[in-house]
């Protein structure tokens, strides 16, 4: 299975590519959203794992263009979000989000969420 | 080194980026250029750090990022206006960010009394009191306290918690012992460690007990990419189930919209988990769904369930699936009235399709080919993603070294070849021509992997000066240009010591206080300007000033003063101006707390040419001052001009010479009882005797036997350095002679020979400021000469 | 002679209109569909079989499903529609 990690922060995409890894996933990456596409649209993906707060195409506009792309209707998007705030989980989710990882998360729980979500 | 501990390295090196960010972000508001995507900007790097900090529990991190990032997301909602006032705390709160940071790498102590009173600065603003109503540091905030930041860090995992009021209900079930265990496991999530964690799952057993779950999904379910077999798969991992499903809402093929929900499923599960568990499984999808689930034989309590679907229709799927018996799972065959008293299906079921964390390879090879493969993934710069690859410096740093030995063999080579006698056109001849040019490329290549942009100093220099303006009570803009220029790590690593010396003596003792500078008719606030750039194969750094300039009076009085120079020496303005470079000089009437203890620019500029760099002034009164230093783009390689001076053989830096001469007696002049000039066209040059000064003999050697190197040093002044002859030029390797044997005076490195032997690199300025000294202060190495 | 219908792989969201369409298609004549190559089963293309099968019976048409898929019967197991589309299965003489 081929995840997608989008995140503008290194540390946290090396920390899920460690954790998604060692899982037996194979991890593609992009540092923003607008990256992300651009990622997408090369490599495919099974599932999508992306950050809200990022540059240029925030983590809403990215889920909104993948939604808007028929064939990654279907496609799991797990948004990381550190903030407790509901209201930015419900946005997320309003986008098209299929779930949510709570940052700093386990690798059990970032497994348990993809698991979820992906066939 | 463990792939975790990589991982942390990479944080660190993200957080310098980040606060870089910050800073700079920070400095665009202040200037009125801030926009909201730098306030968005700036709020993102607090975030990011934070973010990382919490991956690798680093608490006291997390505390204070918090605090700030609360403030930013109130600034970055326009709740709070980003006032000049707030702008500046925010400055001073980033640079206290950057001290935590620090403290999390090193593992030492950030002060605590300092980050207490900006937290209680940062909550003042935030509960709107402006920065007037900051509580008192020794106040307990609560960013010490415990609860609010370990919500921050905890709740992610609360989900996985067992709810104590589970157990309670239960009072059969082995729950009192169990809860302080089931909390603890709640929080040790947080300490990222691959290897050790236990499954919720396989919590203290409750006992069993069977749950009827109905669940009728929506179309948003399906919209948002989830899918009811995957939660029926779930659930099975809880225990053992049974599904029906509903199918009464089912509408004909013609009518039926394919992304509209009709179907809806009823589960009996059987399990010892807690409901909380199983309403997790439902976690992504329950505002999508409706969804009750309740304990079998207690469906008429049926809480918020009961609400979604009347105890009728409860009772009613119930006994659809009692007439229907439709079984899931083959293995199973109990029957449904008797589950409490079933305990043969214990365990989760065992069809667990999912990946196993602990039993993959620690380094699967697929995965990380395959990580490779996105054509821009992994960059540097968020801004600019671009392909990069990591690689450990040590492995650079090998690589120069070979390629450097590359290049000595290379010139053994051509020595050897040239020794037997081949003609400069010969095949072998101009083949090793084209071994050097190779060698060369090879070589500037190798040093270009090596090559890093100024910024990771540059951006260190923004705090400084603050705070040397906040102890001189100067205002001053700091604007920095050319960051993006790139030197040899080598050099990157020299280069703050000299600036950060220059840019506070252009602080202490260029600018004005604002006052003067408003009587002066000048914006109060001065302006420092700090510029790299390259310029004929080296790298230069320029600290301008808006200043008062060099008093020049005052500093030729004191040179005269010190005896640095005669009462009637004739100096240009820029000799002048360049006296403040000499030993001993000292323009600052008191030493001041901030450029002084004593050190002053020589030793700025001794440190500087050991680099086999140069630095000098300039300055125009009243307008200012502006030092200018220049380095080589490496201190890997050198081009030098190998002379021989009493039986060794010494490198000259190509840089510092301006002409060879052989001169006729005539030219040369004593002066005083040991010292010589050479008339070079219509001015004088003192000539220094190289081997006396080195000690390598005790007689002065006549400069008319020899041959004279013109140099020229950093003041612009000149000598002749007196040498028995010249071999030729090179490009030699350096070897640090600090790291290989000491410092030693008039030496700056060593290097290796094309015929294998070691060579000593001159410090061309140490050597000619050895003859200087001479007459006041002999040093034993100088004894003989005497 | 009854007609096939081949399922694709994956039956995901994306592919319940396209399957709705193609059994609309077919409506009024024998259906044998070939379950072999299914790796996904979802719940909106599971709805738009149960409504075909429906539809099929109403119409007196035979209506099976043909050597499913090891992933084709682990879904129908999950769902609880073993026992639905088994009946189907069991008329086509594969299940």
């Amino acid at each position: 299975m081929k995840i997608l990690t989008v995140d503008d922060s290194r540390t946290m995409r090396d920390m899920l590519r460690m954790a998604l890894v060692k899982a037996g996933f194979n991890v593609v990456e992009a540092v923003d959203g607008e990256h992300g596409l651009e990622v997408l649209t090369a490599n495919g993906a099974d599932v999508i794992i992306t950050d809200i707060n990022m540059p240029k195409l925030d983590g809403f506009g990215f889920i909104e263009a993948v939604r808007e792309d028929a064939s990654y209707r279907a496609t799991p998007i797990l948004v990381l979000t550190t903030e407790s705030d509901p209201a930015k989980k419900d946005r997320a989710r309003r986008a098209g989000a299929t779930g949510w990882i709570v940052k700093p998360f386990h690798p059990d729980k970032l497994v348990e969420a993809i698991r979820r979500v992906a066939a | 080194m463990d792939e975790l501990e990589q991982i942390k390295l990479t944080f660190f090196q993200e957080c310098d980026e980040l606060l870089a960010d910050l800073e700079s972000g920070l400095l665009a508001m202040e200037a009125g250029e801030g926009d909201s995507e730098t306030v968005n900007a700036v709020f993102r790097a607090v975030h990011s750090v934070k973010g990382g900090a919490g991956a690798f529990a680093l608490e006291a991190l997390v505390r204070y990022a918090h605090v700030f990032e609360t403030l930013l997301d109130d600034v970055r909602s326009n709740k709070i206006a980003a006032s000049p006032e707030l702008v500046r705390v925010l400055l001073r709160a980033a640079d206290i960010l950057a001290d935590q940071v620090t403290a999390a790498r090193t593992g030492g102590v950030p002060d605590e009394a300092a980050t207490a009173a900006m937290v209680g600065e940062l909550e003042g603003w935030i509960n709107g009191q402006g920065g007037a109503a900051a509580p008192a540091p020794t106040q307990e905030s609560p960013a010490g306290a415990p609860s609010a930041p370990t919500d921050e860090l905890g709740i992610g995992f609360t989900p996985m918690t067992i709810s104590i009021d589970d157990f309670a209900a239960e009072p059969t079930a082995a729950a009192p012992a169990a809860p302080t265990d089931e909390l603890g496991i709640g929080f040790t999530p947080m300490q990222l460690d691959l290897a050790e964690f236990d499954a919720p799952a396989e919590e203290a057993p409750a006992g069993e007990q069977a749950w009827i779950i109905t669940f009728h999904p929506h179309a948003a379910l399906y919209a948002k990419a989830n899918e009811t077999a995957l939660l029926l798969r779930e659930l099975e991992r809880l225990g053992p189930i049974e599904v029906s499903i509903d199918d009464s809402e089912l509408v004909s093929l013609e009518h039926l919209d394919p992304e509209s929900a009709y179907l809806s499923w009823i589960v009996r599960l059987t399990t010892d988990v807690a409901e909380e568990v199983i309403r997790d499984v439902f976690e992504f999808v329950s505002d999508d769904c409706e969804l009750t689930i309740v304990r079998e034989g207690q469906e008429e309590v049926a809480e918020p369930a009961a609400e979604a679907a009347p105890v009728d229709d409860v009772a009613a799927l119930i006994a659809q699936i009692n007439a229907e018996p439709v079984v899931a799972a083959p293995a199973q065959d109990e029957i449904l009235p008797t589950v409490a008293a079933a305990p043969v299906v214990a365990a989760p079921a065992p069809v667990t399709p999912e990946p196993v964390v602990q039993a993959a390879t620690p380094a699967a090879p697929a995965p990380a080919a395959a990580k490779a493969a996105p054509p821009k993934a992994a960059a540097n710069e968020p801004a600019q993603p671009q392909a990069t690859i990591r690689v450990d410096p040590e492995r650079i740093d090998r690589l120069i070294d070979l390629v450097g030995e590359l290049v000595i063999n290379q010139a053994m080579l051509a020595q050897r070849v040239g020794e037997h006698g081949f003609a400069p056109s010969s095949d072998i001849a101009m083949g090793l021509d084209e071994l050097e040019q190779l060698t060369r490329g090879i070589q500037d290549s190798v040093m270009a992997i090596r090559a890093q942009p100024v910024k990771s100093v540059f951006q260190r220099m923004p705090r400084l000066v603050r705070e040397v303006a906040n102890q001189t009570g100067k205002q001053v803009r700091l604007v920095m240009e050319g960051e993006g220029t790139e030197v040899d790590k080598t050099v990157i690593e020299r280069l703050s010591d000299p600036i950060t010396h220059m840019l506070r003596n252009a602080i202490d003792h260029g600018l004005e206080s604002p006052e003067d500078r408003v009587a002066a008719g000048k914006n109060g606030e001065g302006t420092v300007r700090l510029a790299a750039l390259h310029r004929g194969g080296r790298i230069v750094i320029e600290v301008q000033d808006d200043g008062r300039g060099i008093n020049r009076g005052r500093v030729r009085q004191i040179a005269i003063d010190k005896g640095l120079i005669s009462p009637d020496a004739v100096l240009t303005d820029e000799e002048t101006d360049n006296l403040i470079f000499l030993p001993g000089f000292s323009t600052a009437a008191k030493v001041s707390d901030i450029s002084g203890r004593g050190v002053g620019m020589d030793v700025v500029r001794r440190s500087v040419q050991a680099l086999g760099g140069r630095i000098s002034i300039s300055s125009r009164p009243g307008e200012g001052s502006i030092f200018t230093l220049s380095l080589p783009l490496t201190l890997a390689v050198l081009d030098g001009m190998v002379i021989d001076v009493a039986g060794h053989t010494l490198v000259v830096p190509l840089t510092a010479i301006i002409e060879s001469l052989r001169p006729k007696s005539e030219e040369i002049k004593a002066l005083g009882p040991q010292g010589s000039v050479l008339a070079v066209r219509d001015t004088y040059v003192p000539l220094v005797d190289v081997g006396s000064v080195l000690g390598f003999r005790n007689d002065l050697m006549p400069a008319t036997d020899g041959v004279v190197l013109l140099v020229e040093n950093e003041d612009g002044g000149r000598a002749g350095l007196v040498a028995d002859a010249i071999q030729g030029q090179r490009q030699v390797v350096i070897k640090s002679l600090e790291s290989n044997y000491r410092q030693v005076d008039g030496i700056a490195a060593a290097t290796i020979l094309g015929d294998g032997r070691v060579a000593l690199i001159l410090d061309v300025d140490a050597v000619v400021a050895l003859r200087r000294r001479e007459p006041r202060a002999p040093e034993p190495i100088l004894h003989a000469a005497e | 002679m009854s007609l096939s219908l081949t399922l694709s792989p994956v039956l995901d969201l994306r592919a319940a209109a396209p399957l709705r369409a193609s059994l609309l298609e077919r409506r009024g004549e024998a259906m044998d569909i070939d379950a072999s190559s299914v790796e996904r089963l979802g719940g909106l293309c599971l709805q738009v079989l149960l409504s075909a099968q429906r539809a099929w019976a109403e119409d007196g048409l035979p209506f099976s499903i043909s050597s499913p898929s090891d992933a084709f019967r682990e879904a129908a197991r999950l769902f609880g529609a073993s026992g639905r589309l088994g009946e189907t299965l069991e008329a086509g003489g594969a299940f």
